[in-house]
This record gives C-alpha cells, structure tokens and sequence, in this order.
C-alpha cells in the first residue's frame, strides 16, 4: 500500500535515502577524507536521472497532491541534469575553498533539487508551497557558503531578503487562492468561479514566483548573486530554480483548464516585454561577464514567459524545448566562466581577453554557448528561438514576437564583446589556464548537447511535444 | 466576521511591506518579514471558517516553512556581522553595477 | 541519390570537412602552409564539382534535382528540410562562387604569406568555413536552409573582417557589421514565421507563392528588409566600408562577388514569390535606384582604393536589386554573375597594388602601369568591364538592366526615377573608376609606388583568370541563363543602350580631363580623341567650373551625409543606447533595500493591474 502510493516518486526517495545516507558517512569521514561525498552526490543524481529513464513513475502520489507525467519526467530530468553540472564543478572547488565543509554543501544541494523535483508534478498548493521552500531555502545557504567572502555573504543576503519577501508575497497570495476555492488542489482552484480575490490570489503568487525566475522587477539579486556567490553555486542557481519556477508556474496556471491563465496572460505577457527590455539593455555597459549574463539569463527568461503565456501545446512545447537548450548553454558558459575567473572571482572582460591563445577548448567552448545564446544557427539557441517565435506567433502574439526578436538583436552586442575579447585581442594574463577534471567533463557534456541538440533537434522537440501534451 | 479579521491580517501584511522597505537594520526586516507570514497564516486560519481543517493545516506548514526560512536569514545576518562588523544592510553593496 | 545531387553534396560538404578538421585539430592548422593547402585542395573539388554541375545543366537546360532530408518535425508537420536542390539558378550561381573562391584562396596565399604561421592557418580555416556555408546557403531547398547558412556566411564574414584584429579598428568594424546585418535579418526571421504560418513550409515555388496569397506582400517586404542589410542597400550600407578593414582577399570574396549578392540571390531564388508582389518590387526599384547613384556619388571623393570599389559595389548591387524590382529577375541575376567576376578581379588586382606599395591611399600609388604592367592591364580590364565599356561582360549585363527599367517605366511612370539613378550612375561609376585607373597606374610614382613590383605567379594567375572571364562571361552567360527561362533578351542596339554607353564615355571624358597626367599605354592613346574633345579651350574652362562647382561639391555633400549622417545615426543610437543602459545601471544600487522596494514595487504593480482588470 505505502509502495504504491511513493511509486511515482521513487526518484525523490531515491534523493531522500541518498542524502541520509551520506549524511551519515560524512559524519564518519575523517576530514581529509570528505572529497568522496561530491562523488557521492552525484552518484545518487545520475540514479536518480536514470531512474527516470528505468522506472515507471506515472501515476498519483500522496493522495493526489503529486502526479506524475511526462512533463513531471522532463522538469525532473532538467533538475537532476543541472545539479549534476553544477556538482561536478563543486568537486574541485569545494575540496579546496571548503574542504571540510563538503558534506553540507552537497547536502543543502541535494535537498533543493528535492524540492524541485516534487514541484515538477506538483498538483496541490500545500505541495506546492512546501516544495517552493523546500527548493529555496538551501540555496540562500548556499549562496553565502564561503562565509569569510564578504561578497558572497552580500549576494547571499540579497538572495535571501528579495527571496523572504517574495515568498511571504506567494504565500499571502495562496492562502488567498485557498479562500476563494476552497480547495488546495490546483484543478479545484481553477475551476472556481472567477473573482477579484481569486485573480488577486494568483497575480501575487505569480509576483513570488517571478523572484525565483528573475523577472524584472524581482530580478535584482540575479547579477549581485551571480557576481559574488562562489562559482559552482552560480551554475546551479542560474538554471535549476529558474527552471523550477517555470515548472511551478506552468502547474498552477495549466491547472485544470487554464482558467488561471487567461486571468493573468495580459500580466505575463507585461512581465515578459519588461523582462526582455531590462535583461537585454542592462547587459549592455556590464563588464564583470557574470553580472552580464545575469542580465542576459533575466532576458532569456522574458522568452520563457512569452511560450508559458501562449498556453498552447505548441507553445508550451517551444518553451520547453527552450528550457532544455537553456539548461546547457546557460550552464556551459557559467562553467567555462568558474574556470577564467581568478581566485578573488574577477570575471571581467580583461580575464577573457585572448582567451583563445590561452585556453583553445575553453574560448570555442565559450564561443559556441554565446552564439546559442545569440540564437546563431547550427546550435541549439536558433531552434528554440525559432520554435518558440512560430508558436508565439501561431498563438496570435505577433506584436510580441516582433518586439522581443528585435530587442533580443541588442543582445548580440554583448555576446560579441565578449567573443571579441576572446579572439580579437591579445591576453593581459600570460600562461595557459589549468581546468579540473569535473569542470571540464561538465563543460564538454555541456557542449555535446549545445551542438547535438542544434544538429539532431528532432528527439528533444519529441520529448518537449509528448510532456507538453499532458496540458489541456 | 470573517471580513474582520481579513482585514486584520491585511493591514498587518501592510506594516510587514512597510517596516521591510523602511528598516535599514536587517534583523527588522526580519521581524518585518514575520509581520507578513503572520498575516498569511491569520488568513488560513480565517479561511477555514468557511472551508474547514484544511486553512487550519495549511496554516501549521505555512508557520513552519517561515520559521526555516527566518533561521537561515538569522544565520546570514550573524555572517553578514562577522564579515562586515555591522548589520546595515544598505552599508553592504559593494555588489552594483 | 543522383549524381547531381552527390556532386552538389561533395561541394558543400568538401570544405566542411576542412574546416571541422582545423577547428579540432591545432596542430595541423598551426602549420599554416599544410591548413592552405587542404582548404584549397577542397575549395579545387568544390570547384569541379561546380563545374560538373553547370555543364550539365548547361547541356540539357532543364536540369532540376532536389535532395532533402527531413531535420525537425514538430507537431506532426515539417518544420525544416535540409538538402541540396540543383537547377539552373543554383548551378549557375555554384559555379560563380567556386571560381572566385578558388581564385581568392590562391590570391592569399601568397598574399597573406607574411602572416604568422597559426594566423594564416586560422585564416583558411574560415575560409573554408565561408565556402560551406556560402554553398549551402546557394543549394538550399528551402527558405530556411537558407536563412541557416545566411546567418553563418554573416558569422565568417564577422570572423575575417576582424582577422587582423590587434587593428582596433578592425575589430570594431567586425562587430558593426556583424550588428547591422543581424538586425535586418530579423526581417528574414520575421518573414519566415509568417510564411511558415500561412503556408506551412517554407518553399519558394510558384505553388508556395500561390498558397501565401495576400501575405506575399508583407512576407517578400520582411525578406526584402534582410536584404537590405546583407547586399549593403541604402540606408543599411554603411557597414559595407567600414568591413573593408580585412584583408583585401577577404573583401573580395565576400564583400564584392558573393557574401553581398546572397541578398541578391535570395530574391532570385524567391522569385516567385517576388513577382507576384507589386508593392514590394516598387521599393526594391526605388531603393534600388537610390543606392545605385548615392553610393556612386559617394565613392567619387574616397581617397582610399578600396572604399572606392566598396561604394561601387553598393552601387552596381543597387543596379540589381533595381532591375529585379523593374520585374526582370534574369537581368538582375545576370549582372550578379558578371559583376561578381569584374568586382572581385578589382579587388584583387587593388590587392596586389596594395602589397606592392603598403598603402591603401590613392595619393601614395601612380605610374604603377609600369612597374605591374599584369596587375594594371587586369584592373583597366576590370574597369573597363565594370564601366559597361562595349564588348566586356558588364556592358551586357548593365545594358539588360537598363533595358529592365526602361520596359518597367513603360508600366508604371514611377520607374523613371530608378532609371534616371542608374543612367548618372553609369556616368558617375565611369568617371571614378578611370579617375581610380590614371591616379594609380598613371603620372608620376609616388615615394611608395616607386620600389613596386609585380607578385608571384600565386598573385597573377587568378587576375588573369578573373580578367578573362570579366570579357568572355558576357554573351555566353546571357545565352545560356536566357535560354534556361525562355526570356527574350538577346542584345540588340537600343537607344536605353546607346544612353548607358554615352553616360559612361561622359564619365571617361572628365576623368581624362580632370586626372590624366600623361603616359604611353596604347590603350590609352586610343582613348585620346574623348579627351581632345573634352579638351578644347572653351570646354576646358566649362568642364572645369561644372566638376569643381557641381559634380564635386554635390559628390561631397552627399559624402558628408553619408559620413556623418546615416553613419552617425547607427553610431548615434548604438552610443545612445549604451549611455542609456549606463543610466539605468543607477537603479542596481547595491542596496539590499531597494532591491527588496523593487519587489515590492512590482508586487503592487501586478495587484494594481488585477485589482483594476477584475473590477
């Protein structure tokens, strides 16, 4: 009976029994020792990613308040792939900036991806509001991990007062969409009868939601966080709770029939046209690379909003479809950029400069995730941009579509700055750059699929298309 | 009745939004910060006048995801006085474009 | 898979293979010499392979062969093919690419040879990267193979205008261009959706065009707007100069025969489309016609030799983009074809005076016709080619595209005006290209010009191979593209002919007037009774008022505009832009504060909205 029920949660547990477990062989490890968690951590991800794969995890959980479907799979699989990227930089860096530590850093990473994977098949608000938190607390943590950085206590604190109110913000919004349902089950919420206080309800859960997303205007931790939060950290918390808000937001507004959405696609779609203005136009005069592509990362997100508020399968299908290419290209260039910045986490324009006489693989590792976030053919930046413009503008969202393409131009800009700095100007620090093991892995797997997804899109579009087919 | 109290936990979810954008101490806008779960929680409970256990329960998790949240804010703000010496959070913005 | 399109696949995937081969191998592209060799070794099998193509097309005139394969499916139905489609259009055009690239990757070779070894391999490594992409984008089935490999040709050109990129300026160009030509792509982009939306492919036949119905305006205008950018029409052709910063091969290939005529060829591939959009051809003409006299205009007061032939090629791609919106698609792409053989022998041979004397000013060159007696005698050739001097190629193809325009007027009175544009077009190319000719190969050598000498075999042979063809394409080609369509346009006399030839000898006479400083060459002697004309007391005195008054002030006028005008707007918003985001950077204070206010802000922002929409 209990096996029954947790079924369609086996990978979570398989989170849950992996985290105690190393929990406990940190508490035996002898300190030289601890190196062995991050190998740890990352077993218990790819079982749990395979498990997606192996297992069959249909069907409801928890008395209904999980399901789980294929978009559930394809939101989990995009968690456990982004913290298993974002681990295998933490190896190196932990052992040497946190040696001791290790086994709470991989600990708190492990409990948010947790979260996130219960809110990938989230069907109740309770659920859903204890997964948000779940995903987010950890990671506030985890942000100001180097505790002696004075800088990354800084982002940290950003990241966790912005997140504080934010979530105090969802939370009264929710216990509003409670008392004009009465219901907790999202399909309920939905097919309440529509009133100020239920539209009030979902416009401030939606404002909590934004904060995790980095929309503009809750976007203002992304670059200070970025900037300042120790470098393997970055590549988890740009991709994984950006993609875990999208996954919640995509729950609560595709509940039931998609009442919830049309109450607030005017809402979204302002989000999106601000988001897209201010991502692209305060990269601009950026120089620190990690502040400017925080910026462009709270660009790519006024896209994402653009697909959610289609609310057609095809747009959805674009939008995941540009979640996935996101993950990777968002990924690699964080990782390629852990490994220019110096130890003092300098990342600016200098660091790249000649990049391609000191490190061949990191420059054209680097230059192919730019151009995918460019939208350059041949990667897979110009599919999902494609994709996602032929939805948008199928769905009726020409004005749109024409706006947020012609302000996504503004965006090459500072791609091609960047790229200028790597091959067109001559290196100001001499010597080759020495690159760990588990960085490097991350950065070609990262590239693999930048390309493949680019070359061979058809198997990821199938996949985007079969989980976007559960809505509706 | 009902009306009563949403109103309470209203205005009490204002004073949260407002000691946050006025204090400049991070331990107040901490405090600020329950202001605002409290009004939430006030409005589960007011809630489940009409609807039941369930704003009741809902409540219980709402008090306490905000009490894990506030422990990892108190632990930030003792980091941020043992980097910084002080715990004005305006005095620490060396991050800025 | 046929043979046509086994060969059209070995030419596109030739020098792909080459160019992942030194991407991924260094050592060998750190060789240099070896990289050369293997990029030209496939740019020869591309050109075989062309050659094949085009032989066959040419025997049999109906050759049409389509290969693709399905690439992305999304909802049940094709989004993208890929493949190789050859016809007369895409042979043709094949072939012209793979002569010009051949001869360019020879040029460098010994152009470039001073490079450091790494340099030049990295050098012909975009090369051939530029020659796939380049094929592809001629061989496309579809409209978005096309667009695919436009974007790429966009990339490599980015890459080799900033090759020599410790020159700032180099590397600002690159990026300018790059910007530009992006942000009119989005037209292309744009169009495609639209197409893609009311047709559901992406196709450029008659039956795609009949399936678009109204939208073929909208949809031919988006596409046109891409190429507005790409084939340097005016207002979008200011990055066209600045691109000259890369090597002179580099502006060559793409900048003069091939990379600028995709825009071109894009509407001659969707020509269907095109021709049943009226609106659209009006402001093709019009724009076209434009370009043609206004950059014209402007390349009269250029100094430096390749920002002469870069105007130029503005210009002559405003003679096409004119003729194809006069509604004669065969003439269009028929001065395509020669022009892209004249330009890229122009701008080799300015190459090889550049190499000679280090410099790219007209004022440090003159009497190099007797020191690179080769290198002058292909330039006049060119010249003379470009100029529509009876009997080269470009007099054929100019005077079809006149004869376009004129035909065109005859329908629609507001032809005239791009008729008009290109007859004082002709005139003014003629007057600064010869003006070109006598300061450089003619008078006295300046301090530079006096050690010059003529270059390797490497440097010749594709000069005298390019000047060949800048006679000989002429009437063959014309035959054979005008029989593939069953158009009627064999040369006749015309008076539209006999006006294009007498603008063009008007041009000569005040180039012989006004900077012929003596000199022996046969050729010139020959040309002496214009000038003896032009030369007489009363005219002389005429001429002299109407150039410097007239011609020069107007030239530089419309100079300055360009300069500070069309320029400065682009520079002026990208700077406004730049200071705009530079004020904005105020509000990201650093203060956890107003981040939190910030929050809050849209927080009540949103329930603002909702609290007005729901009530």
């Amino acid at each position: 009976m209990m096996v029954d029920l947790l079924a369609p949660l086996a990978a979570d547990a398989i989170l849950v029994i992996g985290a105690l477990s190393l929990l406990l062989v940190d508490l035996i490890l002898p300190p030289g020792e601890k190196r062995i968690l991050g190998y740890g951590t990352i077993g218990v991800l790819l079982a749990a990613l395979i498990s997606t794969f192996a297992l069959d995890l249909s069907g409801e959980a928890v008395g209904g308040a999980y399901e789980g479907d294929a978009l559930a799979l394809f939101f989990k699989r995009g968690f456990y792939v982004s913290a298993i990227l974002a681990s295998l930089a933490s190896l190196d860096f932990g052992a040497k900036i946190w040696p001791r530590r290790q086994g709470e850093y991989f600990q708190l990473l492990l409990y948010s991806v947790l979260g996130m994977s219960l809110l990938a098949g989230v069907r109740d608000l309770l659920l859903l509001a204890v997964a948000f938190e779940l995903m987010g607390v950890p990671l506030y943590a985890m942000a100001a991990f180097s505790r002696k950085d004075k800088l990354a206590v800084e982002g940290g604190l950003k990241l966790y007062l912005t997140g504080a109110v934010s979530s105090a913000v969802t939370l009264y919004g929710m216990s509003m969409l409670f008392g004009a349902s009465g219901s907790t089950n999202l399909a309920e919420i939905a097919s309440a009868p529509s009133s100020p206080m239920l539209a009030m309800g979902v416009a401030l859960t939606l404002a909590g939601m934004g904060f995790k997303l980095g929309v503009a205007p809750f976007h203002m931790w992304v670059p200070d966080t970025y900037r300042g939060s120790p470098p393997p950290f970055v590549v988890l918390v740009a991709v994984a709770p950006k993609i875990a808000g999208i996954a919640a937001l995509t729950r609560l507004l595709l509940a039931g029939d998609g009442a919830l959405l049309d109450s607030v696609s005017e809402l979204l779609l302002l989000l999106a046209w601000f988001t897209v203005i201010v991502g692209n136009v305060m990269a601009l005069p950026q120089d620190s690379v990690r502040r400017l592509l925080g910026f462009s990362g709270v660009g790519h997100m006024g896209l994402l909003l653009l697909g959610l508020t289609t609310g057609t399968a095809e747009g959805i299908a674009a939008m995941l479809f540009y979640v996935a290419g996101y993950i990777f290209t968002t990924a690699g260039a964080l990782l390629v950029l852990s490994a220019v910045a110096d130890e003092d986490g300098n990342d600016g324009l200098a660091r790249f400069a000649g990049l391609s006489q000191r490190s061949g693989f990191l420059a054209f590792a680097m230059l192919v995730f730019l151009l995918s976030l460019g939208g350059i053919p041949f990667v897979v930046g110009f599919w999902a941009k494609l994709y996602l413009f032929l939805a948008a503008w199928g769905a009726g969202y020409q004005l749109s579509v024409l706006f947020i393409a012609l302000v996504g131009v503004i965006g090459l800009y500072y791609y091609l700055r960047v790229s200028r700095a790597m091959y067109m100007t001559e290196p100001t620090v001499e010597g080759p750059i020495s690159v760990d093991l588990g960085t490097q892995l991350a950065i070609a797997l990262c590239l693999v699929f930048v390309v493949g997804m680019g070359l061979v899109p058809q198997p990821f579009v199938a996949v985007a298309e079969t989980a976007a087919s559960v809505l509706r | 009745m009902t009306h009563m109290v949403l109103t309470v936990a209203a205005i009490l979810f204002a004073l949260g939004i407002y000691g946050v954008t006025t204090r400049k101490n991070a331990i107040g806008i901490l405090v600020s910060v329950e202001l605002m779960a409290n009004a939430v929680n006030l409005n589960l409970v007011a809630f489940s006048q009409h609807w039941g256990a369930t704003g009741q329960s809902f409540a219980l998790f709402a008090i306490a995801l905000t009490v894990a949240e506030v422990v990892v804010g108190l632990a930030l703000v003792v980091l941020l006085y043992r980097t910084r010496k002080n715990v004005n959070i305006d005095l620490a913005s060396d991050l800025r474009s | 898979m046929t043979t046509a399109a086994t060969l059209g696949l070995v030419a596109v995937l030739g020098p792909l293979v080459v160019a992942l081969l030194l991407a991924v191998n260094g050592p060998v592209r750190r060789t240099g010499v070896g990289a050369g060799a293997l990029s030209v070794l496939a740019a020869i099998a591309n050109l075989v392979a062309a050659l094949m193509l085009a032989n066959s097309w040419w025997g049999e005139h109906e050759l049409v062969d389509s290969t693709e394969w399905v690439w992305l499916i999304a909802n049940g139905e094709t989004i993208a093919t890929v493949g190789v489609t050859i016809d007369g259009i895409s042979a043709s055009m094949l072939a012209v690419v793979a002569v010009v690239a051949l001869c360019v990757q020879v040029f460098s070779w010994s152009y470039l040879s001073d490079e450091p070894k790494a340099d030049f391999g990295r050098y012909y490594m975009w090369q051939s990267l530029f020659l796939f992409s380049m094929n592809a984008l001629v061989l496309a089935p579809n409209l978005l193979q096309l667009f695919m490999a436009w974007e790429l040709v966009g990339v490599c050109s980015y890459l080799l205008i900033g090759y020599w990129y410790t020159k700032p300026s180099a590397a600002k160009a690159a990026v300018k261009a790059f910007w530009m030509t992006k942000l009119a792509d989005m037209g292309l982009m744009i169009g495609l959706i639209i197409q893609y939306r009311v047709t559901g492919g992406f196709g450029f036949h008659e039956a795609d065009a009949v399936a678009l119905g109204a939208s073929v305006g909208v949809v031919t205008f988006c596409y046109f707007i891409a190429v507005m950018g790409k084939s340097a029409q005016f207002p979008l052709h200011i990055w066209l100069p600045d691109a000259m910063e890369g090597p002179t091969p580099v502006s060559a290939l793409l900048h003069a025969a091939t990379m600028v005529a995709a825009g071109v060829y894009l509407m001659v591939r969707g020509w269907p489309l095109f021709d049943l959009a009226e609106d659209t051809r009006l402001f093709m003409a019009l724009i076209g016609g434009t370009t043609a006299i206004f950059a014209a205009s402007v390349a009269i007061v250029q100094t430096d030799i390749k920002k002469v032939l870069a105007y130029s090629t503005s210009s002559q791609l405003g003679y096409m983009v004119a003729a194809l919106g006069a509604g004669d698609m065969i003439a269009g792409y028929y001065h395509l074809t020669t022009h892209a053989f004249f330009k890229a022998l122009l701008f080799l041979a300015a190459g090889s005076v550049i190499h000679a004397v280090h410099s790219n000013e007209l004022s440090n060159m003159g009497g190099l016709a007797k020191k690179m007696p080769l290198t002058a005698g292909t330039f006049i050739i060119g010249t003379l080619a470009l100029t529509g001097t009876p009997g080269f190629a470009g007099f054929f193809s100019k005077d079809l595209v006149l004869e376009a325009l004129l035909h065109g007027a005859e329908r629609n009175p507001v032809l005239w005006i791009p008729l008009a544009c290109c007859l004082i077009a002709a005139g003014l190319t003629s007057y600064y290209m010869f003006k070109v000719v006598f300061l450089a190969f003619f008078g006295e050598p300046s301090e530079a010009a006096g050690h010059a000498h003529e270059g390797g075999i490497a440097l010749s042979a594709p000069l005298v191979l390019l000047a060949v063809l800048s006679i000989g394409a002429g009437i063959p080609v014309m035959g054979a593209l005008t029989s593939q369509w069953g158009h009627e346009a064999h040369f006749h006399v015309s008076p539209i002919g006999l006006a294009g030839t007498s603008a063009m000898l008007l041009g000569l006479g005040a180039a012989v007037q006004l900077h012929y400083r003596g000199g022996s060459l046969p050729g010139v002697a020959a040309l002496a009774p214009v000038g003896n004309i032009a030369r007489s007391e009363a005219v002389d005195k005429a001429w002299r008022v109407a150039y410097k008054q007239g011609l020069r002030t107007l030239a530089a006028g419309v100079s300055w505009f360009d300069r500070y005008v069309i320029d400065g707007l682009v520079n002026l918003s990208g700077v406004a832009l730049l200071l705009g985001a530079g004020r904005l950077r105020a509000v990201q204070t650093g203060k956890g504060g107003d981040y939190v206010y910030a929050v809050l802000l849209g927080v009540i922002v949103l329930a603002a909205w909702t609290a007005v929409v729901s009530a």
